[in-house]
């Protein structure tokens, strides 16, 4: 239980420093303009960018993981998900211009991105780490 | 009879009264002879004259073009289009535009092998030569017709009915309407042999039209038949479906739906104020039209030439205590890196039943409140799981 609440504290820290870097870069990286709130899912950077913080999380938690299943790195995921989903909808609530009329699929459909990217880094971090542990 | 002096001295008066008022009559009527010719001269140089301007009256209302024709806008859609490709039932027919303008037609036959060729060498904008060359190598030229703009699809029939009509080179040829064939021929519209055409636009859109016949057809137009042959043009962007317009030429009717842009429909009724139906409608024209829609529309979007609400000091202070749940951006809210794909279209047609039954952000979890704004809330929920949404009027 110590676990799954370490990881979806990680998964909340994660959301909270990736929505500060798109606050910080919004016009310049992102080209967001002034007519979006950043947001990661209002730009297919910021999209593509929480994919890749995810997927490197997961790889990492993927990594630290001694257990030589497949399946734990899908439950890692799962509670990242977990942890990113709460200030995610903090987010979405309290941005300029609210949370829209689809927010509940919004959320979702993050909720669903960030879980597939975890899981990813994790099945990567996984295969890795049988290869390593192939070779020795 | 004895005339005084007295009576001598009016008559004298009233002589040149006489006479005065004869010079003045005279000398105006001269005057008005000498304006109305001056006027006719006048109106005679306004059309003699090549230089000379003609003035549009006001509220003359539209100025026609030559009836039969498409307008100016029309040919620079057309110079817009990359290749069309018309299919007939023995021929394929394909036309692309050179870098110079000049128009390059392949006829193939069904299976793929080449019949002739056909190229225009547009000389000015109002003369072209046009050239064409069997398969066998035989070849004739011939300068185009007079005033007429030759355009990629008339290309692909000209070029067509020169090979079904197997034309030889010396053979004398004549002008059926705007295509050239031997003299004598039986009256045949090449326009009826085409079955299906695919018409290449820029950035990866293509417009494919072909005919059917449809059964009587109530739900395109709420409370109108639609019956018969009908043009169906389908609108793609790189392979991706984004749209459908179709042409009923019996009952005259344009309908289009393309999604998240614009839908609707025009008929002789709608466009009674320009004249209605000013020309044949063919099946590029529907195509082109399809294209033009989405060009035009996109173009507004992108460049918000369409007048944007912007909230009051009221609103905007109601905002600060209540700022999420009216929140409505145009495209898809929270999702915004999905407003380019097929999902804006879900997304816009979730706004427009928002807007249409006064729902909120509120309406998601209460649920009680409003039967309608549920149905909003659970058709984008199924288009974005790959329905096809809520409206869907088209035939096939």
């Amino acid at each position: 239980m110590r676990r799954a609440t370490a990881l979806a504290a990680l998964g909340a820290l994660t959301f909270v420093a990736l929505h500060v870097l798109l606050m910080a870069t919004w016009q310049t990286w992102f080209h967001g303009g002034d007519t979006l709130p950043p947001w990661f899912m209002n730009s297919a950077r910021g999209l593509a960018v929480g994919a890749v913080v995810f997927a490197a999380v997961g790889l990492c938690v993927s990594a630290r993981d001694r257990n030589p299943a497949v399946d734990t790195r899908f439950v890692s995921a799962a509670w990242l998900a977990l942890g990113a989903l709460v200030p995610m909808a903090a987010v979405l609530f309290t941005m300029r211009g609210g949370p829209g009329t689809l927010f509940p699929i919004a959320i979702a459909i993050g909720s669903g991105i960030v879980f597939v990217s975890a899981a990813a880094g994790g099945c990567l971090g996984w295969a890795f780490g049988r290869l390593l542990r192939r070779d020795s | 009879m004895s005339v005084s002096l007295g009576n001598r001295s009016w008559a004298v008066g009233g002589l040149l009264v006489v006479a005065g008022l004869v010079g003045l009559a005279s000398a105006a009527v001269k005057a008005s002879h000498v304006a109305a010719a001056q006027a006719a001269t006048q109106a005679a140089t306004q059309t003699a004259s090549p230089s000379a301007v003609q003035m549009v009256p006001g509220g003359a209302g539209r100025v026609a073009a030559k009836p039969g024709e498409k307008g100016a806008t029309y040919y620079w859609l057309e110079s817009r289009v990359r290749r069309v490709t018309t299919r007939f039932a023995d021929a394929v027919t394909v036309a692309e535009r050179a870098t110079d303008g000049d128009l390059q037609t392949r006829i193939t036959d069904v299976s793929g092998n080449e019949l002739g060729r056909l190229r225009v060498d547009r000389i000015d904008d109002a003369k072209h030569v046009v050239q064409y060359m069997t398969a066998k190598g035989e070849s004739l030229q011939a300068l185009g017709q007079a005033g007429t703009k030759p355009t990629l699809d008339w290309a692909n029939q000209q070029a067509y009915q020169l090979w079904r009509d197997g034309v030889k080179p010396g053979a004398p040829l004549e002008w059926q309407g705007t295509v050239m064939r031997p003299r004598r021929s039986p009256a045949h519209r090449v326009e009826d042999d085409v079955l299906r055409l695919e018409v290449e636009w820029q950035g990866g859109l293509t417009a494919t039209a072909e005919r059917r016949t449809v059964g009587d057809r109530t739900d395109i137009i709420p409370g109108r038949v639609l019956r018969g042959p009908v043009v169906i043009t389908r609108l793609t962007r790189d392979g991706v479906p984004i749209g459908v317009a179709n042409w009923f030429p019996k009952e005259r009717v344009f309908v289009w739906n393309l999604k998240g842009l614009t839908s609707g429909y025009l008929d002789a009724e709608i466009l009674k104020p320009v004249g209605g139906w000013t020309f044949e409608p063919d099946i590029f024209w529907v195509s082109l039209q399809t294209l033009a829609f989405h060009d035009f529309k996109t173009q507004i979007d992108e460049r918000g030439l369409v007048a944007e609400r912007r909230p009051g000091l009221v609103e905007k202070l109601a905002g600060l205590i209540e700022p999420s749940v009216r929140a409505d951006e145009p495209g898809c809210d929270g999702l915004h890196w999905l407003d380019g794909t097929i999902f804006r279209y879900c997304c816009d047609t979730h706004d427009l039943c928002y807007a249409k039954f006064g729902c909120t952000s509120y309406s998601w979890w209460q649920w009680w409140s409003s039967w309608q704004c549920d149905g909003c809330n659970l058709g984008v929920v199924y288009c974005f799981g790959g329905g096809h949404g809520i409206f869907s009027p088209y035939a096939g």
